[in-house]
């Protein structure tokens, strides 16, 4: 692969038309054939890149601006970076729970952006969704970055904290995600300040023999029923087993 | 401030670090608010063998009697459901010392028999098996 294949012209010399489309394949096509490359264009045309949406009291997001990592995002073709941290407004969220898309907004004579949300996701020359969160009709939770910069795994949009549990008890927790969470940890801490091990709760062990899982969930609720043993009715693992202790759940969405 | 949650019973089913929803609530289930921290309400009532609680222990028969530690801070005395029996334990300065034989190969299921005062789970409830 040769790149640039374009080259100097001396002063005085005639400018080539081979000259013109090395210069051009250069810039579109980073040297290559057409047939070979998108042009850069189109190859940029969905980028964006450390977009992080936080929460902002009360009931408002921001963009955090970094000069280490400046958010980016190209919309209808023009490449845009703010270069101070962008707020929604406040009052955007009203009305009945829903799920909320957050927009990047381009303007003519702004190479920056600014925010709005929307309850669809759809996109034009002027707007791209770069999260979501949900509204549950008073509060904002599971604020989600598409684009966000932060390495590993995101905080969790539910965090149920410690709770005593017991064998043989059904425990319903509200994550008020507004969906099925896509991912979760049940976790188990023999003292209730979660200091120790924390054992990672995926069955309970059931009277006279055998295991089961315990959790399930729906849009608004996590449920936890804890197995009939007594011995390990509410963690059942070579690390720990108990029929007490204390239960943790976080919920990723 | 924590919450807690009552069986239809009154009973305490459980208690929570962080503040729990009346949605979380089953029929004939209450919400509590608790002017303590989760730490503070977690030891009003503690069992303990071997110096380990909120986990099942197990000890081979005829290892000799077993020491289970009740620590109710504040109390004179102590109702323990064993089994389904009930003792009650003088405490000194909050504390008392349970034996358990270890002849017999058997569970013992321990936790506070007046359940509306103390929650039968976390640290109040110790299970020991003698295999």
């Amino acid at each position: 692969m040769t790149y640039p294949i374009s080259s100097d012209v001396s002063a005085g010399q005639a400018t080539a038309a081979a000259h013109y489309n090395n210069l051009r394949r250069d810039a579109l096509y980073f040297g290559q054939a057409p047939a070979d490359s998108k042009s850069a264009g189109e190859f940029f045309a969905r980028y964006a890149a450390n977009l992080t949406v936080t929460y902002l009291a009360t009931n408002r997001l921001r963009l955090a601006y970094s000069a280490y990592n400046p958010p980016a995002i190209v919309i209808g073709g023009c490449l845009l970076q703010p270069s101070a941290s962008v707020d929604l407004a406040a009052g955007c969220f009203s009305g009945a729970a829903a799920t909320y898309y957050i927009h990047a907004i381009r303007a003519a004579g702004s190479t920056s952006f600014t925010l709005s949300v929307n309850t669809t996701p759809a996109d034009n020359d002027t707007s791209r969704p770069i999260g979501s969160c949900y509204w549950d009709g008073s509060n904002l939770s599971s604020i989600q970055s598409w684009y966000g910069s932060s390495p590993g795994l995101p905080a969790p949009g539910y965090d149920s904290g410690w709770f005593a549990c017991a064998y043989n008890t059904t425990y319903t927790r509200v994550h008020g995600l507004g969906a099925v969470p896509k991912n979760h940890m049940l976790l188990h801490s023999a003292s209730s300040d979660g200091s120790g091990e924390n054992v990672l709760v995926l069955v309970g062990a059931t009277t006279g023999g055998g295991c089961k899982s315990l959790v399930g969930f729906d849009a608004a609720n996590a449920y936890i029923t804890t197995d009939t043993a007594s011995s390990g009715g509410c963690v059942y693992s070579r690390r720990r087993e108990s029929g007490g202790g204390y239960y943790r759940l976080l919920c990723w969405i | 401030m924590i919450t807690i949650i009552r069986n239809p019973d009154r009973s305490i089913k459980t208690y929570s670090e962080f503040s729990d929803d009346p949605a979380a609530l089953l029929p004939g289930e209450s919400l509590e608010t608790v002017n303590a921290a989760f730490s503070e309400y977690s030891r009003r009532f503690t069992l303990a063998c071997a110096g380990r609680s909120g986990e099942t222990l197990r000890f081979p028969r005829a290892s000799g009697d077993l020491t289970v530690e009740v620590r109710c801070p504040g109390e004179s005395t102590a109702a323990l459901d064993i089994n389904g029996q009930v003792e009650t334990l003088p405490l000194i300065n909050g504390q008392a010392a349970l034996l358990l034989g270890t002849e017999v190969p058997g569970t013992f299921v321990l936790k506070p028999a007046d359940t509306a005062r103390y929650c039968p789970a976390g640290q109040a409830i110790l299970v020991i098996e003698v295999v």
